[in-house]
């Protein structure tokens, strides 16, 4: 087998950075962090495997940073994006989305539930709100624990349901933790304590899109009427009972100029309120034409641009392998205030593409299998040579990769361009500093120590026997005295 | 009132800074700060802020005239009553090495026995001192050359008598800057104890090869190994040693492996610096070609910023162009300019007569920005750069064959700025609007 | 609404039963709620049997697609957090059975010492962050090598895996005291010893290479060694000529061995052996499946979905000793069908993926409109499936497409009716409520008489462990806890796993 060795060479997914007579070493698939001395740095940048010192040859490989040269990184990354879908969903959460109301009291141009919200239903029935009920307790044991994002349209358009719900899932004894998608007009103090007290609801998302005259433009009320100064207001109480207040900031050419006066004002709010940027995508909207849409939203590229500056402040940056939302997994479903089961938030309230109802469960299985099988072929084509893949994977969006059609596509995570910025980033400021795995002299001394001590048995066993069924030898010396064929000895003397 | 012209206004991770090259001063401001300064809309700042800022330099007068408040400081500088007087002293102009970047390759003295200061001159040099400089003035005294540790004994005696005749160092030390090969214990202890030798800065150019190849001895013998033996002994007794690292294109990739060696082998303080051989310090034309420009060095030191990670300061004179500097060759020529130490022909006197060349010294005190090349007049960091900061390259520009070379900050200065707020952020001052909001 | 298509109602003991393939559960009622079922009147029934048929997906939505259902569930098994190893530590044996499916490379040597430390890095690298590893010792006859089962149990544990389960497949020639001892150290804790019928058979099937028979040698090591282990699985080949000897084998293994020694039948079926004079005495699939019934006894437990082996798992490899890495163990040294070796890894990523690909997609068109489909998951040998040009006749049906309800109903008398004379003296509730207290309290007392065969004392067959070859059980791994939806097994568990037998 000495000739079937092959050569090692360096893992596609393997980022090496220099940064500050620092070495690092990033592997995209295992999210783990080392600092390596400048040798190995220069002989795996180089990819001159024979200069690498002889003993760092087995961490190396069984970290899966040097791979034998047929290895197939992508190939092997969707099986484990894959398995990654079973193993982890099993054992934790279920993850329920429930859209409390279909309509809103907003009209923000570019909602991605355009033709769905404006005639929907403005609050969950009872009986859906029942039904809903009879649902989980049908899926969902009550030990496992429930989270529940309230959604919508404008889910405080149907604050009762939430509330009802709640409270039942939680004399039925279930475990449930909450959070809210809200445009924040009617979170006032009250309904932000009733939400903390009887629903458990510890996290907000709030959108405001800059400041006031601004957003008052972009997120106005329906029909008209500003909304900045009663969110803002609604914020700043929420957040002495919500824990954890996230202000999204929808941003596209048309306000990314105001971006910093806004984010002067949020400086002002308590510690637990934090800003969060993330671009306008054409998901389902609708633009009056299509210059008019190249003039307001980025393009792939120019929010990439767009996200060296604000590399802080975007949502999502970050380096950790990327598997999946809850839209792939099994225990995890979007209810509409109708009841009508989806996979993706995105697809909310369009009826076609629901996969079920919560009277009859699952009625469209071709729909669901394909959110629940994607993860192999359906990436597209360019992630198979891309040295991101396991963080991005096709723009950790499944939606915009089965249903390209809705909307500009996917896209590539922003940060690919700018991959080193975000890696010392990553490393400076986002991983524990004890996380970082340090492969000096040390470490590796220790761990070949480890692996190859000289495994001699414990005890001698003295003991033979041969392969032509002769007698069972007992002692050593006893051994193929007459006999051709040859014997093993169990203590590893020489046979 | 209006910003200073030569100022910087940065952004970083949603906090906003104006930097002042006048004075070299860095202020965090407010958001609505920032914008005002931006669209020159000063009416929009509270008065409070605007006299806190004027005070920092930041504001000035419509009328200011920047360029003139420069000129201002340059002849400050100039004819400003010293406070220290420095001497960069050349105890031999001989070298044992043979670099080939060397800009002093015509007029060293290159095979034993070395040439060394004699007595007589050395003495003539003390007489010079106390006959110029007043007694209670401190020295700052480079021991330069040629390569000064070929005569240790030179720079012990002129250190000693300097001090017996009641001179005092600035900041109690002396500075040597040597190739390192006679860098020894020995040598070392005996000048630390005799001239309070504290600091001193040696050139390693690369790895081993690298190195080797470059900075030989005259006979072609690798010096590496020595220097580094040296360099790490001596660490200990004196506070901190610079290992200059003179980069072009040939050895710019073995800096990362260099700096490995110094972190791992070297005591912690030792700093490494990188410096690029000039265009002009190599005449040769076959060399110019493996020299950086002005603009691809910038990249180099844009890369090695982290080691300094100073906030930029104003430069834009050196003691050339003081009346509080001078060179002495180790015949007791004058000169102003270190470089030019040996080049007798630009010597400006001697220590037996003093100032001989008076027209020559007194040009050297004739610095102004208008004799600064066309290029700079628009330049938006003049005040950082001084046209290079070279009064012998601004005032004599026939001595040499290139044009000035403009600083990495030229085109970086916005990054270094950033790399200096980013580690120093919660010690930048804040102006007065942010410290209310506090 | 309607009835899913993989339940299967009938009538037993006074009672209408149902059991659903998809989840291994098992409900009964009475005849007015049969009726009430048949004619799809489901809104009539009691709201607690409406509400559990509901649950535990005999009732499903008229869209509900119960093969991508179980296409889910074969999607989930195929990942686990255990590193599954049959490890082949030689390729040569001492034996000369004729109808060895190895015949053909069968070899001479022994793992090398490099290559068991290659192994070690390789499972290193694949390994999940808890280590934990499962290994079959294999080969050939790996007690020839036992030396190196030693030596990479321990090159394991230096490495700090967690070997969460260890056994080994062997002829049980070689095991003596002494190779006993030493398994017990490498922490193997059970064995599977195959004896084809008597003596008088099993000496003229499984001989030695010189031919001399080897039963006494055996029965001598396992009554002098199955002590140690936690059981010793007794594998009979059964073919025509052995069938009927079965009877007398049997009843000497349990006057001869204590308890933890436990039989089971395997039936040679046309494909193990390519020697076509041979198929004459081999099972058909009906012949197999009659042959099953009358076995059944020997463990019993209700037909559970097949959802693929080691082979179609992610994390399962065979490895021969050379190191090359194959799926599945009968492949193990035919190395044309190797998908890489532990120096390169994965080489032949294609051949790789296709073993992953096991789903109901795979099965043949026969399988197509099975109502046994999902118990039987295409032969119950993904191998078939995947690679039908490479056997002779491709998938073989299981037993239960013949015989299901036979299958149900052995168990239910086995498991069900002890119980329900075990509460005779309980008041019974009517049998149309059908909740979760049916097996429990409240049962008529059935004043019925059955025949019930001798049961043996021991203990059933334990669940499939390790990696067990086993033509008629799905071939059971460590991890597996997610067969069908959890939730649905917990009002059953009852029926489905299997308790003490009660005797007759």
């Amino acid at each position: 087998m000495e000739e079937a060795k092959s050569k090692l060479r360096v893992n596609r997914y393997a980022h090496l950075l220099y940064w500050e007579q620092n070495c690092y070493l990033f592997h995209g698939e295992s999210n783990k962090v080392y600092k390596i001395p400048y040798k190995l740095f220069k002989a795996l940048k180089q990819e001159k495997i024979d200069e690498i010192e002889p003993s760092y040859i087995d961490i190396l490989t069984s970290e899966q940073i040097l791979v034998p040269e047929q290895f197939n990184e992508y190939e092997e990354s969707k099986i484990k994006f894959q398995k990654a879908k079973y193993l982890d969903s099993s054992v934790s959460s279920y993850s329920l989305t429930i859209g409390t109301s279909m309509n809103c009291n907003f009209g923000c141009f570019y909602c991605y539930e355009q033709g769905v919200k404006e005639e929907g239903t403005i609050a969950m029935p009872r009986q859906v709100a029942d039904q809903t009920l009879e649902f989980i307790k049908r899926n969902v044991p009550q030990s496992t624990p429930l989270k529940i994002t309230w959604y919508g349209g404008e889910p405080l358009l149907g604050l009762d349901s939430i509330l009802y719900i709640s409270q039942s899932l939680i004399n039925l004894g279930y475990q449930i933790e909450g959070g809210i998608i809200t445009n924040g007009y009617l979170l006032t103090s009250q309904t932000a304590e009733q939400l903390v007290k009887e629903a458990n609801v510890h996290f907000a998302q709030i959108t405001i899109d800059g400041p006031r005259n601004i957003h008052n433009k972009r997120r106005v009320l329906k029909g008209g009427g500003p909304t900045y100064d009663v969110i803002m207001d609604n914020i700043k109480n929420a957040s002495k009972f919500i824990s954890n207040i996230s202000v999204r900031i929808n941003v596209d050419k048309s306000n990314r100029d105001y971006l910093y006066d806004l984010l002067e004002e949020l400086k002002s709010m308590p510690s637990n309120v934090l800003p969060s940027i993330a671009p306008v995508r054409e998901e389902n909207s609708t633009f009056s034409n299509e210059e008019r849409k190249r003039e307001i939203l980025f393009s792939e590229q120019e929010f990439a641009e767009f996200t060296k500056e604000f590399l802080w402040a975007i949502k999502r940056t970050t380096l950790e392998p990327f598997f999946g939302c809850s839209a792939i997994q099994e225990n995890s479903y979007v209810i509409d205030a109708d009841g009508y089961l989806y996979k993706c938030w995105n697809e909310i309230g369009r009826r076609e593409q629901s996969v079920g109802d919560v009277w009859e469960g699952i009625t469209n299985y071709e729909l669901y299998k394909k959110w629940l099988s994607f993860g192999d072929s359906d990436f597209p084509e360019s992630c198979q040579s891309c040295s991101v893949f396991p963080s991005c994977r096709g723009g950790k969006c499944p939606y915009n990769i089965l249903y390209p059609e809705s909307g500009d596509g996917h896209w590539c995570m922003p940060e690919k361009f700018n991959f080193d910025d975000l890696l010392i980033w990553y490393i400076e400021r986002e991983i524990p500093q004890n996380s970082i795995i340090n492969l000096d002299e040390n470490y590796i001394y220790q761990y070949n120590y480890s692996i190859n001590t000289n495994a001699v048995p414990q005890q001698c066993q003295n003991y033979c026997y041969c392969v032509s069924d002769k007698q069972v030898a007992n002692s050593v010396d006893n051994t193929s005295s007459n006999c051709s064929n040859y014997c093993y000895c169990i203590s590893d003397k020489q046979t | 009132m209006r910003l200073v012209r030569y100022s910087n206004l940065v952004t970083f991770e949603g906090d906003f800074y104006v930097f002042n090259q006048m004075n070299g001063t860095i202020l965090q401001i407010s958001y609505d700060t920032y914008k005002a300064l931006k669209n020159q809309d000063y009416d929009s700042i509270s008065e409070e802020e605007k006299s806190f800022l004027a005070n920092r330099g930041f504001l000035v007068k419509d009328t200011y005239d920047e360029k003139a408040i420069l000129d201002l400081d340059i002849q400050r500088i100039s004819h400003a009553r010293p406070s220290t007087f420095s001497l960069a002293i050349g105890p031999t102009m001989s070298c044992n090495f043979n670099c080939f970047y060397c800009f002093e390759q015509d007029f060293r003295h290159k095979t034993p026995p070395w040439r060394k200061m004699s007595k007589e001159t050395a003495d003539q040099t003390i007489k010079f001192v106390q006959n110029t400089i007043p007694v209670s003035t401190p020295l700052e005294i480079i021991w330069y050359g040629g390569e000064p540790l070929l005569a240790p004994e030179v720079i012990e005696y002129l250190g000693t008598r300097l001090q017996e005749v009641g001179y005092q160092f600035k900041d109690n030390e002396t500075f040597i800057i040597t190739n390192g090969y006679y860098l020894t214990e020995k040598n070392v202890k005996k000048l630390v104890d005799t001239v309070k030798l504290r600091r001193a800065q040696v050139t390693i150019d690369g790895p081993r090869n690298i190195h080797n190849r470059r900075r030989p001895l005259i006979d072609g013998t690798g010096t590496y190994d020595v220097i580094m033996g040296n360099v790490a002994i001596a660490a200990h007794y004196l506070d901190s040693i610079v290992l200059k690292i003179n980069v072009d294109k040939t050895n710019v990739e073995y800096v990362p492996d260099l700096l490995d060696i110094i972190k791992n082998e070297l005591p912690s303080n030792v700093f490494p610096s990188v410096d690029s051989v000039a265009t002009e310090t190599v005449e040769n034309p076959k060399f110019s070609s493996i020299c950086f420009t002005a603009q691809e060095y910038a990249s180099v030191y844009k890369q090695y910023f982290f080691l300094r990670n100073d906030l930029p300061r104003p430069s834009l004179t050196c003691s050339a162009n003081t009346e509080s500097g001078f060179g002495i060759d180790d015949e007791g020529y004058l000169y102003k300019c270190w470089e030019e130490l040996g080049k007798k022909s630009v010597a400006v006197g001697n220590v037996w007569e003093g100032i001989t060349n008076y027209e020559l010294y007194k040009k050297w005190l004739t610095l102004d920005t208008s004799k600064y090349p066309e290029k700079c007049e628009s330049c938006s960091i003049l005040p950082l750069c001084g046209a290079g900061h070279c009064p012998n390259k601004i005032l004599f520009p026939d001595h040499y064959s290139n044009s000035i070379d403009c600083i990495p900050a030229k085109w970086f200065l916005e990054d270094f700025l950033k790399s200096y707020i980013k580690k120093h952020r919660n010690s930048i001052e804040k102006s007065i609007t942010l410290q209310r909001r506090q | 609404m309607r009835l899913s298509k993989y339940v299967h109602v009938f009538p037993f003991e006074g009672y209408y039963w149902a059991f659903n393939e998809l989840n291994a559960n098992l409900i009964n009622f009475g005849y007015s709620d049969y009726r009430k079922i048949m004619n799809n009147e489901f809104d009539k029934l009691s709201p607690n049997l409406l509400d559990l048929m509901k649950t535990s997906l005999f009732l499903v939505s008229d869209t509900f697609d119960e093969d991508a259902e179980y296409d889910k569930n074969i999607q989930k098994s195929k990942f686990s957090n255990v590193l599954g190893l049959t490890i082949g530590v030689t390729m040569s044996c001492n034996f000369n059975c004729f109808y060895c499916f190895e015949q053909e490379y069968r070899g001479t040597g022994k793992m090398s010492k490099e290559t068991a430390d290659q192994i070690v890095k390789f499972c290193l690298s694949r390994a999940t962050p808890e280590k934990m590893l499962s290994i079959t010792w294999y080969g050939g006859e790996p007690l020839l090598a036992s030396d190196i089962i030693e030596y990479l149990t321990n090159k394991f544990r230096e490495a700090n895996f967690n070997i969460v389960g260890s056994d080994i497949i062997t002829n049980g020639y070689l095991l003596n005291k002494r190779n006993a001892e030493l398994l017990v150290r490498a922490g193997v804790t059970s064995l599977q010893i195959t004896i084809d019928g008597p003596k008088q058979t099993h000496d003229k099937r499984r001989i030695l290479r010189n031919g001399a028979g080897t039963y006494d040698v055996i029965v001598n090591n396992i009554k002098e060694n199955a002590h140690l282990f936690n059981n010793i699985q007794l594998r009979i080949n059964a073919d025509k000529e052995i069938i009927e000897y079965v009877p007398e084998l049997l009843e000497e293994i349990r006057t001869t061995f204590p308890p933890n020694v436990t039989p089971y039948l395997a039936f040679v079926r046309t494909e193990s052996v390519k020697n076509p004079t041979f198929g004459e005495v081999c099972f058909s699939d009906k012949e197999y499946a009659e042959a099953y019934l009358d076995y059944l006894y020997l463990g019993t437990q209700l037909p559970q979905p097949y959802y693929g082996c080691s082979a179609t798992m992610e994390n399962g490899w065979g490895i021969d000793d050379e190191g090359y890495l194959y799926k599945c163990w009968e492949d193990v040294g035919n190395k044309k069908h190797a998908v890489g070796d532990v120096w390169n890894g994965i080489t032949n990523y294609d051949l790789y993926k296709k073993w992953l690909s096991y789903s109901t997609s795979s099965f043949p068109n026969k399988c197509k409109d099975c109502s046994v489909k999902v118990v039987c998951g295409g032969g119950k040998c993904p191998f078939r499936a995947l690679f039908p040009d490479e056997t002779t006749v491709g998938v073989l049906c299981s037993p239960e497409k013949w015989y299901m309800e036979d299958i149900v109903k052995y168990w239910i008398v086995h498991n069900v009716i002890p119980q329900w004379q075990a509460n005779s003296n309980v008041s019974q509730n009517a049998a149309t409520q059908a909740t979760e207290s049916v097996a429990q309290e409240n049962q008529k007392a059935i004043p019925i008489s059955i025949d019930l065969p001798n049961l043996p004392e021991k203990e059933n067959i334990p669940s499939a462990q390790g990696n067990f070859k086993n033509d008629q059980g799905s071939s059971g791994f460590p991890d597996q806890k997610n067969k069908g939806n959890s939730l649905f097994k917990n009002i059953f568990s009852r029926f489905s796993n299997k308790k003490e037998d009660e005797k007759a």
